[in-house]
């Protein structure tokens, strides 16, 4: 008769005639379910790549624009500094800070104040009436009314907080001076 | 796998190492064939492969793909009449001339295992070569655990009655199969 313990050792000795390994996708039905499983996953990560430059667009975009702001800030900080000084406003002659300037002060020249709102309005106005380029002397009141030609002025600030405007200048960085703010 | 009673992920590599060898044993045990044990367990493994995301998150992988391998095995043998191909024909067990059961016997045990329905085979296998409860087989074959015992019941009968009935010199034991003992 045969017991269920004799079972169990019977079992066990099929088993024992089981193959060690089994050879990975060896029925066709397995191989068919595989490869649809890696075109399945090569159509995720396709997908997946697909979606990734949206998400890298967008950390470019709110990065740049962090890093613009920043860089703002700090432009600002370094290349630009307030006009502390509204007495005068220095025109220069040329590109050059130790070159020839006008000094256009209200306690100067009491009967033609200057706009100290616009400090390129006023150096256009000394442009305009012939006292700059600089000749070493003051203009004549007739030359007042001179229409003389004026050049592209750019105002910066010099170190004692006053407007400097200069002729032909493209940026006050190229001077190594901060613009007004 | 399961580690703090938290199931940990395994790669789908570890787990082939891990369980390929249990898997193949059981399969062959299950279909009595060691070269379609091969095939159903490297089925089970690619569809394994193709869940795995789901599958390796599990407590328990290898429980898994035992269960994968049993309905496979059952929905094979439906398709393609497996139980019609004797086990006999597969690769012969080593002989153990000492042991209380003859060869002929076990030959003919094995004769009979192969003729069992594929799921009174898969319950008696379950049950003698995983020693799993009626709650777990019951879980793998998707019934009660009254048909699991039922099913064993029916299993060990027909492999008991088998076994003695062609000889003369067998009685057979009226307990396991009753019908028969009626007769």
């Amino acid at each position: 008769v045969i017991t269920e313990s004799d079972l169990r050792e019977i079992l066990g000795e099929l088993a024992g005639a089981a193959p060690s390994t089994c050879s990975f996708a060896s029925s066709p039905r397995t191989r068919v379910s595989m490869r649809h499983s890696l075109r399945r996953g090569s159509r995720r990560v396709r997908a997946e790549f697909r979606r990734r430059p949206a998400r890298a667009s967008i950390v470019a975009v709110v990065t740049a624009g962090l890093l613009g702001t920043g860089a703002v800030a700090a432009y600002s900080a370094i290349y630009q500094r307030p006009v502390t000084d509204t007495t005068a406003v220095r025109c220069f002659a040329s590109i050059d800070i130790h070159g020839d300037y006008v000094s256009y002060s209200s306690v100067d020249n009491p009967g033609d104040t200057p706009d100290m709102t616009d400090p390129i309005g006023s150096c256009a106005h000394l442009w305009r009436i012939g006292m700059l380029p600089f000749s070493g002397s003051h203009p004549s009141v007739t030359r007042h009314n001179a229409d003389d030609p004026v050049p592209p002025l750019t105002e910066c600030v010099i170190d004692t907080g006053v407007a400097g405007v200069f002729p032909n200048l493209a940026s006050c960085s190229a001077i190594d001076l901060p613009s007004p703010h | 796998m399961v580690e703090d009673g938290v199931a940990v992920p395994v790669s789908f590599e570890d787990f082939v190492v891990d369980a390929q060898g249990r898997l193949l044993r059981f399969a062959t045990v299950l279909c009595g064939d060691p070269h379609r044990a091969e095939d159903l367990v490297s089925s089970v493994l690619g569809r394994c492969f193709v869940r795995w995301e789901r599958i390796g998150g599990m407590d328990s992988p290898h429980a898994y793909a035992r269960r994968m391998v049993v309905n496979e095995f059952v929905s094979s043998t439906r398709r393609r009449s497996w139980k019609d191909q004797p086990l006999t024909d597969a690769t012969p067990l080593p002989s153990h001339p000492d042991h209380a059961v003859s060869v002929s016997e076990r030959e003919a045990l094995r004769a009979r295992l192969a003729g069992l329905p594929q799921r009174q085979r898969a319950a008696v296998v379950l049950r003698y070569f995983e020693d799993l409860p009626d709650q777990a087989i019951a879980e793998i074959l998707d019934c009660r655990t009254a048909t699991v015992r039922s099913l064993i019941h029916r299993g060990l009968a027909a492999l008991r009655v088998e076994f003695d009935d062609p000889g003369p010199a067998h009685s057979t034991p009226p307990a396991v199969h009753p019908q028969r003992s009626a007769l």
